[in-house]
């Protein structure tokens, strides 16, 4: 009798289920299997696959050493190496698969649930040892003992987040801190060399760090963009006042979330921060005219040293970057 | 072999064959070492026997544990030769575009990691991918779950862990993707550092206590990395442990079928027939990601280059999964309030704090609210068709419409460039649609479920149009309409929720919430004593929506046999 295939785990059919055996309360409901020589092609087919598994894991040890990594980037060797192994998890992951669903006995099972609650007896007597332990202890009765041990377990955790306070410093001035003050050059981030006027084309931003920056902590907040304008066309007084010859300086910082704003469009003079869209027009004092920006850029007091290089006249008058509580 | 069915009258005095193979006796003695120190054979017995039901979609859990498995494998191995530091070096490697720049070890590990390291590209790339997959598969999985209503009682709980599980696979993979501290992460990071400063009162703080100073510090990248590395996974770890042992424990849900009940489970049972297919599945799973991992790059951090305070890259996007706070911080107007020298800059607090906690709250305890408006007390082991259900699935398709957006929102400079739009018009139109459409979508998908119950009743009473016509003795004509074979109807009844021992009387029996008990025949529930209270009221009124009756369908056609 040849049994029908392609039956295997898949959901129930509709023939007629027969009791076949009852062990514990699971019982096979159906039981085929696939005949012999169906049996044998399906042996020759998992073999195969799982030798297929064998030679690419043969493939990717000689790989390993044979495909240098400095040809192509690298790429090669990740070519060979993760091709080889993909294919031969394939093949074993595809072996076990065909193994199971063509060798194993076609079967569907049919198992008794069980009620996850226990008897009504049983929780009652569960609730009632617990309570009973309660009134052992004297939780109701003693309140002193109670209460004691409410001071005491609810302090326990205190030493624990104490000992958190020197993962880092307090913030209080530090989040003013930009590493500008008077007299310091404006040096460009790239080649860190001070900007003398008239190098700057009009139209051009420099992004600039005060002279000497390293890499770390204030120095995070103190990316600044010199930008030139053509005569002209800053129309804020102040903006004008606090920079030289058309040339300004603004925090590069986005007020925003913090971005480094980079994207200064040449005909409207709107500077775009690339994360989140906020635009500022930057011949009216960094105003937002759009995006989720709720704050200008602060714009940095210039001024010129005595050989003609770009100074800072102070530092920023407000914090630069996202707002804080503590900003005022 | 030879014993292999021994046991199978239970009751009988079993004895040890006599003639045992060497392989046959190492077995047998191993496992009765093992039972002589737990007692272990009546749980091994069991647990060979339980029997696993069979759909596609429970594959989509088994994804997520075994990309799970491959990301603690390939993590390891990344963590023999990552280097954990912010102290600053000069690159030497073999990637010559950047020999000679001054970069983090951490940074510069992750390069020798992708060029000096054979086989290391390919073990990033793995876990990158697998990360992507673990997440992605969770959030399907969860749509599994969502739509068939397999949170139920008893499995409310479990629902709880694995939303739990997603959150943390979501921040484990934000912490993974920052380690490199290449310019792509680096802007990733200062982005959640600006949200933590934006908490009222404690922000800075705890911004200064978590990078050890203003941003970006000198610990965030090890205290990251061991966040990553052993925090977080070692409570996925535990989460998961349990979240399989509930499953265990509780048994599988299944969808209605023949011979199928709220008290029984049919399929295949665990050992063999069962274990062989899902360590097959494994491997396949694995082979996926690592064909992936081949062909497919994955964060190419050397084209990004090392993370610089004032530089960052046009365009760039995090991995999928955070998109939606990205979106969410895009859209977001610019509000920001100062009182008494103190700013709440809302712009940052609402779509990165409060916007995300309101959304993984309702999330989680979705299961509880719906059980409390339905009054469902009941066991559910057999699940609902997301048809069934139209409240629910209206509400899952509203909420995904709402998530859809948001991430639409995290594109909006991709959208803008790729059709030309002006960036602004975009923005403002996704406003608008965060708004607007997730109640469209409810509307839409109440009426589509609605619509598709009508379809189902309709073939239950009057079965397959033939394309038969006959003509009455009357002089009317009707098409011969074929009743549905019994197992099909048998199927369909009980997705529906009709008792089939009471024909006729039966919309909304699953509106009740219970396939079991009987439900009032007009869908509503009885309401005897009149609400108290603000609360109760808004339940009785909840509840009535949820229960809106079905439209009965009309009995149009006289049927052939009058």
């Amino acid at each position: 009798m040849p049994p029908p295939r392609k039956r295997v785990g898949r959901r129930p059919t509709d023939d007629n289920p027969a009791t076949v055996e009852r062990a514990s309360d699971q019982h096979i409901l159906e039981q085929t299997a696939e005949t012999e020589e169906e049996e044998r092609f399906a042996e020759l087919q998992v073999a195969a696959l799982f030798l297929v598994g064998t030679a690419m894991l043969i493939f990717f040890i000689v790989a390993y050493f044979a495909i240098s990594i400095r040809d192509n980037l690298g790429q090669y060797s990740n070519y060979a190496l993760g091709g080889s192994l993909a294919l031969a998890l394939f093949a074993i992951g595809g072996g076990f698969i065909v193994w199971a669903k063509k060798l194993l006995p076609h079967e569907k099972a049919i198992q008794d649930r069980h009620d996850f609650h226990s008897p009504e007896a049983e929780e009652i007597e569960a609730e009632n040892t617990f309570l009973a332990g309660v009134d052992d202890m004297g939780l109701g009765k003693h309140k002193i003992l109670r209460r004691s041990l409410l001071g005491a377990l609810g302090l326990f955790p205190l030493p624990l987040v104490i000992m958190l306070r020197d993962l880092g410093p307090l913030p209080h001035r530090s989040l003013l801190r930009t590493g500008w003050r008077a007299g310091v050059r404006l040096v460009d981030l790239d080649t860190r060399l001070p900007i003398k006027l008239g190098t700057v084309e009009i139209g051009g931003l420099v992004t600039v760090m005060p002279e000497g920056f390293t890499d770390v902590d204030e120095d995070a907040l103190a990316p600044s963009m010199l930008i030139r304008f053509g005569p002209g066309q800053i129309m804020s007084k102040k903006e004008r006042e606090w920079g030289v010859a058309d040339h300004v300086v603004y925090s590069k910082i986005c007020t925003h979330a913090g971005c480094p704003i980079s994207l200064l469009e040449q005909q409207t003079h709107h500077l775009l921060c690339p994360c989140h869209q906020s635009t500022f027009d930057m011949v009216n004092d960094a105003k937002v005219i759009f995006g989720p920006a709720a704050r200008p850029l602060p714009q940095l007091r210039i001024g010129l040293d005595s050989e003609g290089y770009f100074i800072a006249k102070g530092p920023y008058s407000q914090a630069v970057g996202p707002s804080f509580w503590e900003r005022r | 072999m030879s014993a292999k069915k021994a046991d199978a009258n239970g009751g009988a005095a079993l004895t040890r064959p006599e003639n045992q193979g060497a392989a046959e006796k190492a077995t047998r003695g191993t496992l009765k070492y093992v039972d002589d120190q737990f007692g272990s054979a009546s749980f091994l017995k069991r647990s060979m026997d339980k029997v696993f039901p069979d759909h596609w979609s429970f594959m989509l859990g088994e994804i997520a544990l075994y990309s799970f498995v491959i990301l603690l494998l390939s993590g390891v191995y990344l963590t023999l030769f990552f280097h954990a530091s912010q102290n600053v070096v000069q690159y030497n490697g073999s990637y010559q575009p950047l020999r000679g720049v001054q970069m983090t070890e951490a940074y510069a590990s992750t390069l020798h990691i992708s060029f000096d390291v054979r086989g290391g590209l390919l073990m990033r790339q793995i876990h990158h991918w697998a990360a992507l997959i673990f997440v992605t598969s969770i959030v399907v999985h969860m749509f599994r779950v969502f739509f068939t209503g397999a949170f139920r009682k008893p499995r409310t709980i479990n629902w709880h862990i694995g939303t739990i599980l997603m959150i943390l696979g979501i921040l484990e993979g934000f912490a993974g993707y920052s380690l490199p501290d290449d310019l792509l992460s680096g802007t990733g990071l200062r982005i959640a550092y600006s949200v933590a400063e934006s908490i009222p009162v404690v922000g800075t703080y705890v911004c200064y206590f978590l990078f050890g100073g203003n941003y970006p510090g000198q610990d965030i990248i090890s205290r990251l990395f061991i966040i990553h590395v052993l925090l977080v996974p070692g409570i996925l770890l535990a989460l998961i442990s349990a979240h399989m042992m509930i499953l265990w424990h509780q048994k599988h849900t299944d969808f209605p079928g023949p011979g199928k009940t709220e008290d029984n489970v049919i399929g295949t049972k665990f050992y063999p027939g069962f274990f062989l297919k899902t360590n097959g599945f494994l491997f396949m799973v694995f082979g996926m990601i690592t064909a992936l991992a081949a062909f497919a790059q994955i964060n190419p951090v050397w084209l990004y280059g090392p993370y610089n305070a004032g530089q960052v890259s046009a365009g760039s996007q995090p991995d999928w999964y955070i998109l939606f706070l990205e979106g969410s911080l895009r859209m977001m107007p610019n509000w920001e309030t100062h009182i008494w020298h103190h700013t709440i800059s809302w712009n940052i607090l609402i779509p990165g704090v409060i916007l995300p906690g309101i959304m993984f709250n309702l999330l989680a305890l979705y299961p509880n609210i719906e059980a409390w408006v339905t009054k469902d007390k009941a066991y559910h082991n057999l699940l609902d068709r997301p048809r069934d259900v139209p409240v629910r699935t209206g509400l899952g398709v509203m909420s995904l419409t709402f998530y859809m957006v948001l991430v639409a929102g995290g594109a909006n400079d991709i959208l803008a460039s790729t059709f030309h739009w002006s960036l602004q018009a975009t923005t403002w139109v996704l406003r608008v649609l965060l708004i607007a459409l997730p109640p469209i979508a409810f509307k839409v998908t109440k009426r589509f479920c609605l619509g598709l119950q009508h379809h189902d009743e309709a073939l239950l009473h009057h079965g397959v149009e033939t394309g038969i016509i006959r003509r009455l003795p009357s002089g009317a004509y009707i098409e011969v309409e074929e009743p549905l074979p019994a197992k099909k109807a048998e199927t369909l009844a009980k997705q529906i929720g009709y008792d089939p021992h009471h024909h006729g009387d039966g919309h909304a029996a699953i509106a009740a919430g219970d396939g079991h008990e009987p439900a009032p025949a007009d869908g509503h529930t009885q309401t005897v004593t009149r609400p108290v209270g603000v609360l109760a009221k808004a339940r009785t009124k909840l509840e009535d929506f949820w229960d809106e009756p079905r439209e009965p369908v009309p009995d149009t056609q006289p049927h052939p046999e009058n």
